[in-house]
């Protein structure tokens, strides 16, 4: 189990808070993050991986306290809503400059490998020599998946990772990840405001509401 | 709105020749010449190019720590800074002029001088430019490499340089232009050594009385400007992302360097202005002059805001019928001399005749600048609002005063600022233009000429108090135009 303790945030300018008192996530399978716009799905995705710093809370991931943590030493697999892709760089430039900083040369080679068997599996040939600012919605969202799943991660964060593709793209999409995520078998926090999202996916809701948690619910096992 | 190609293009041919105008008054005078001193000129060239190059290198190379201290800075303090960081760049050269003279003594006049204070002017500016421009094109990506694990030096040379690089040359040439086609700097801390193009072009007209040496110089020295401020890259897209630096941008040595160079800048002054208070009865003597010099520079400046408040409305109305910026915006390096030449050769030398030459001549100097500086690009990122303002069918009179002018309130307001205490203590175009009124600007400069430091040391704080009563009278005037306004549509 990880467990988040007395995460209390505050935006003045916004009028909004976040409060959680006490929140058990479970540390397999998919924990879906659910709930509308305002909801802070958000801001829940930027202090777990370490952009706010609030006071007094605390996250334990497998007796590892990541609350303490520099933003580098939480190892988080993450997938931003708009990909954040380093647009000068090719889709091979993005993930190898990840790979070099995440492992050392001995594990390189192998972690190589693994890199060709995925570069397969998520049909990214085609635009691996091309910069990220000129490839397509669909492949921005499997670079940036494939430098998520590379980068040596105790877990994985999605966020809301179908809502820049168009809906025709989404079902496939969703049919790929599901794949890979049950290859890898890491955790995931999956943020979204997607129902299909969640039941394509999601072994665990967590329903958020005006900053709260509204409830929990195990959707399969 | 059907308008033919010629009358839609009529206008922003009409405004390019506007700023074109001392060069066709020249060539009304003289034609070029090839019996030019090339050993003369080459010479100038080199010391314009050495003191420019020496200027933009070390500014543009000391902006990144310094601009990476600014990310240590707590909100509002962050905000104070930054202010303080333009203000060498908005307070005229006389300013920086003094304070370098205070700070390094004996001064070293010549090359190594003029470099001195062309980066202590252009410094602070730099470093907010390319704070401005990491924000703006970094986006998240500090802190996606953090997250990712990607190493600082790693982050630096894959990602950091690689997108900021054409920033930090933009940011090299704007320095260079501006240090090339400096006048009033190398006039004095130059002490008659290390001759750059401008004062040479100077010395041609007012001392050989060369006028097509001058004019061809002239030339030449626009030409290469002009080449290298169409380098400048202005309509670069922003990333939109919420900016987050991260560790990686912070340094603590460029913190401390921005403290130091406020502390010497503003120290600097203070100092100045502290030593040359026991001087105070005596510039009190000149009291009906300073007064007179007063009412002169006001009255020179409300005929140069009228013409200039003109030249915006004309410009904003070009850009959105031919929807791109008229080309005089790369004109932003019109030499001092010849501009002013050019109106003392062609117009009568009276009092009289100064009320149209000095607001023609400032406004052919500095609206290009200042329009690139603080207009372009906020009019840039409203080009989709104003496609879709046409679509509607709006009138391009109202797209200016309801898409553009609405927007665009606070970078006008810096615009403002920035016309304003520049024409209120500028003596380089009056002097080209041999100007008979007496203005602020023009005693300041006499004062510093006669090595009567003190005295320009305290006329500059007048000028600066002057220039507050000036924006405090503008942003009155802003309001109660604003309530007049709301008032007269709400009685419709």
């Amino acid at each position: 189990m990880s467990l988040i303790k007395n995460l209390n945030l505050h935006f003045e300018s916004d009028r909004f808070d976040l409060r959680i008192d006490q929140l058990e996530i479970p540390d397999q399978g998919v924990t879906a993050f659910w709930g509308p716009s305002g909801s802070g799905k958000t801001t829940l995705f930027k202090t777990l991986i370490g952009l706010y710093q609030p006071k007094d809370w605390s996250w334990i991931y497998k007796d590892i306290p990541l609350h303490t943590m520099s933003l580098s030493d939480r190892r988080l697999g993450v997938v931003f809503q708009n990909y954040e892709l380093f647009p000068h760089l090719t889709a091979e430039e993005n993930i190898r400059l990840v790979m070099q900083s995440r492992y050392s040369k001995d594990e390189l080679s192998k972690a190589l490998q693994q890199c060709e068997s995925f570069k397969a599996r998520l049909h990214l040939e085609s635009c691996w020599k091309t910069k990220a600012e000129k490839i397509s919605g669909g492949e921005k969202q499997r670079v940036s998946l494939l430098r998520a799943l590379l980068s040596q991660p105790r877990l994985l964060l999605l966020d809301e990772p179908f809502s820049a593709l168009d809906p025709h793209l989404r079902k496939e999409a969703r049919t790929l990840l599901k794949s890979v995520l049950e290859e890898v078998n890491l955790p995931v926090y999956l943020i979204t405001h997607d129902e299909a999202d969640v039941e394509a996916l999601a072994n665990t809701r967590i329903e958020l509401e005006k900053g709260r948690i509204r409830s929990q619910q195990i959707l399969r096992k | 709105m059907k308008v033919s190609r010629f009358s839609s293009r009529f206008l922003g041919y009409a405004l390019f020749f506007y700023f074109l105008i001392p060069y066709f008054l020249f060539l009304r005078f003289f034609s070029l010449t090839t019996q030019l001193d090339f050993q003369e000129l080459a010479w100038a060239f080199k010391n314009s190019f050495v003191q420019s190059f020496l200027a933009a290198f070390l500014v543009t190379a000391l902006s990144l720590p310094l601009s990476g201290g600014l990310f240590l800075l707590p909100g509002r303090f962050y905000e104070i800074v930054k202010k303080l960081l333009l203000l060498p760049q908005i307070l005229p050269s006389i300013f920086s002029i003094l304070i370098a003279f205070s700070i390094w003594k004996p001064f070293p006049m010549g090359t190594t001088g003029i470099a001195f204070i062309f980066l202590m002017v252009h410094l602070g500016f730099a470093v907010v430019f390319m704070h401005t421009a990491t924000i703006e094109r970094l986006s998240s990506f500090p802190a996606v490499a953090e997250i990712f694990g990607i190493k600082k030096l790693l982050f630096l040379r894959k990602i950091f340089f690689p997108i900021i690089r054409s920033d930090l040359l933009s940011c090299f040439l704007m320095v260079f232009i501006f240090c090339f086609s400096s006048f009033s700097i190398p006039l004095v801390a130059g002490g008659g050594r290390d001759t750059n193009m401008e004062v040479l072009i100077f010395e041609k007209i007012f001392i050989n009385q060369n006028w097509s040496s001058a004019w061809t110089i002239g030339i030449l020295q626009s030409l290469f400007l002009s080449l290298m401020s169409m380098f400048l890259l202005s309509s670069k897209v922003s990333n939109k992302n919420e900016f987050f630096h991260g560790e990686y941008l912070k340094s603590n040595i460029g913190y401390v360097a921005v403290i130091i160079y406020l502390f010497l800048y503003l120290g600097g002054y203070g100092l100045g202005v502290f030593q040359a208070l026991p001087d105070y009865a005596a510039v009190f003597n000149f009291f009906s002059d300073i007064w007179n010099a007063t009412l002169n520079t006001i009255k020179f400046f409300i005929l140069y805001l009228l013409l200039s408040a003109g030249l915006l409305y004309l410009w904003l109305y070009d850009f959105v019928q031919n929807h791109k910026m008229n080309f005089a915006v790369h004109l932003i390096a019109a030499s001092t001399t010849i501009v002013g030449f050019a109106f003392y050769l062609t117009f009568p030398t009276s009092k009289d005749w100064d009320l149209f030459k000095v607001p023609l001549a400032m406004s052919i100097l500095v609206f290009p600048v200042l329009f690139k500086s603080f207009l372009e690009k906020p009019l840039i990122d409203l080009q989709d609002q104003v496609v879709t303002a046409k679509v509607f069918g709006v009138s391009y009179h109202q797209i200016v005063f309801h898409v553009l002018l609405r927007r665009i309130q606070k970078p006008i307001g810096v615009w403002f600022c920035f016309l304003s205490i520049w024409f209120l203590s500028d003596f380089a175009i009056l002097r080209a233009l041999g100007t008979q009124t007496e203005t602020l600007g023009l005693m300041a400069q006499s004062f510093l000429s006669g090595y009567r430091l003190s005295y320009a040391y305290l006329l500059s704080v007048y000028i600066l108090f002057v220039w507050i009563v000036v924006l405090a009278l503008g942003y009155l005037f802003k309001e109660v135009i604003r309530v007049a306004h709301k008032k007269f549509e709400s009685s419709l």
